[in-house]
């Protein structure tokens, strides 16, 4: 072999096998889940509007939730699902929960099971019907939502459990989208948010807390800035600035040194890649 | 204490990510099983679903004697005559209902809620108290202005309004990367995810040993060249 033909070390970089970089970002993420790497974790004005939109509902009052979370999207935003039901039960907030996406009723059912058994003696009192009420998966997104949100009972009359919703005391005068004090709309992934905005929001004037996950934040950030909803949560690290004003380290938190190592090594390998591409451009000028 | 069908539902999901995963090696049975198991298990969760909505929200007023309700469920029905060619013809009837009805909720609403909203979201004051919201603001406004000039194809900007659509660029080119950023941190967050799942205390053990096994599995198909390795 000539000296030519040999390879450099920065070719050697460039040339890199994907299963390395695979194995590497591997390292980076599940390592920190086993040896724990603790990171500040400064609260954003998004999840502060949020929590403190929450923390300023009335005992008493009726709001809506969508959840449309799913298997894929369940790890980032279902530890944020069970905060968000954990504040409403606590401070007696009574909820009436949909699902536009058919995956998401066991989702919304095993997030309110663990507030319930979290919040422990005061989860005892809380009762189906009374404090919450699921409606399970309603079919056809935009159109299916606007109208379930023109009127529940032209829609369905019975809840996903197959009880008629004139029997449970929560849905005593809630019939449409202007009769809940707010609505809250866990959409994970799904893209859903501007119908929500749209059928809400726009039609009724409603307040509307969003939570998404991190690959959607960016396309909501100008609703809020714009009010037309009043707090946003973006992924496991909106989650986890969550868990810190309720004070509980949770999933959530568990997840952010490992996001913030994995961030650490996709720049290494940027940079490297990008070394290494200049590196041979400037051989072929020479 | 888990209770014991859970357990082995547990087991089963953290079998099914370590397969799912393999297909980082490249794409082998052993990811193909669990790819296909999860189309196979979706779709019939999900037309299980579907049909007991259909019930919910479509027979069950029929049967209150809400008649008109049986629209609905011809319509539905008629979605099904595309999988033949001499009668796919009549499913572009509901399609049609279907299209018309959505473009016509969505477009009601987004002239307010997607436009007019939008627009006074970026009218912003620059006179409040707190400084960093006037810089904030301020920033806001330059750069919608500048990101809407640079789509203005019809005028040539020319000697130092150049610089105007420029911004506009930059400004665009910010917003991609940031949902570029914003898309990896989603990847990330799946593995991470999974990852705490495959570590809870209960199932780290089977975990381990299923790892193994899909490990020694896909060696042996590599080294007997049954998977081929690129």
């Amino acid at each position: 072999m000539r000296m030519s033909e040999k390879k450099t070390l920065m070719d050697l970089i460039g040339d890199i096998d994907r299963r390395v970089v695979f194995g590497f970002l591997f390292l980076a993420l599940v390592g920190p889940l086993i040896i724990s790497i603790p990171l500040p974790l400064p609260v954003t004005g998004f999840v502060k509007q949020y929590h403190e939109f929450l923390e300023s509902i009335p005992a008493g009052a009726v709001v809506g939730f969508d959840v449309e979370l799913t298997g894929a999207t369940d790890p980032q935003l279902g530890p944020d699902l069970t905060l968000v039901f954990i504040q409403l039960f606590r401070r007696d907030v009574k909820s009436v929960i949909w699902c536009m996406t058919a995956e998401s009723p066991v989702f919304a059912t095993n997030a309110i099971n663990n507030a319930l058994k979290t919040l422990g003696e005061k989860g005892a009192t809380k009762k189906y019907g009374v404090d919450w009420v699921e409606l399970g998966y309603i079919a056809g997104t935009e159109t299916g939502l606007t109208a379930l949100m023109t009127g529940i009972r032209q829609v369905i009359s019975k809840d996903m459990y197959g009880k008629a919703l004139d029997d449970l005391p929560a849905m005593k005068n809630v019939n449409t989208g202007k009769d809940f004090y707010a609505v809250i709309w866990h959409s994970g992934s799904a893209g859903s948010v501007p119908y929500g905005i749209r059928q809400i929001n726009g039609r009724f004037g409603t307040p509307m807390l969003v939570a998404v996950t991190s690959n959607e934040f960016p396309l909501y950030v100008t609703y809020l800035a714009a009010g037309q909803i009043r707090g946003l949560i973006g992924g496991a690290r909106g989650a986890a600035e969550h868990e810190t004003l309720m004070k509980t380290a949770g999933l959530a938190t568990a997840q952010t040194s490992a996001l913030a190592l994995g961030g650490v090594v996709i720049l290494a390998m940027l940079l490297l890649g990008n070394i290494s591409y200049l590196d041979k451009r400037r051989r072929q000028r020479k | 204490m888990i209770d014991p069908l859970t357990f082995a539902g547990m087991l089963i999901a953290a079998a099914l990510t370590l397969m799912t995963y393999s297909m980082l090696l490249g794409d082998q049975p052993v990811a193909q099983t669990a790819e296909n198991i999860l189309v196979g298990a979706t779709t019939g969760y999900e037309a299980w679903l579907a049909i007991e909505f259909i019930q919910r929200a479509g027979w069950a007023p029929v049967a209150t004697g809400k008649t008109y309700f049986v629209i609905s469920l011809i319509l539905g029905f008629m979605m099904f005559f595309r999988l033949h060619r001499s009668t796919a013809w009549l499913y572009k009837y509901p399609t049609a209902v279907v299209l018309g009805a959505g473009f016509g909720v969505a477009m009601r609403a987004a002239i307010f809620s997607q436009f007019l909203d939008q627009i006074r979201g970026t009218i912003l004051p620059l006179t409040t108290p707190d400084a960093m919201t006037n810089i904030n603001n301020l920033l806001m406004i330059i750069l919608t202005v500048t990101a809407t000039v640079y789509f203005i194809f019809s005028h040539e900007f020319k000697g130092p309004l150049t610089g105007i659509p420029r911004l506009g660029r930059y400004t665009l080119l910010a917003a991609f990367g940031a949902a570029f950023g914003s898309t990896i941190q989603f990847r990330y967050e799946l593995v991470v995810g999974r990852g705490l799942f495959l570590l809870r205390p209960e199932i780290v053990s089977y975990s381990v040993f299923f790892l193994i096994l899909i490990l020694a599995a896909l060696a042996i198909g590599y080294k007997t060249k049954k998977i081929t390795w690129y």
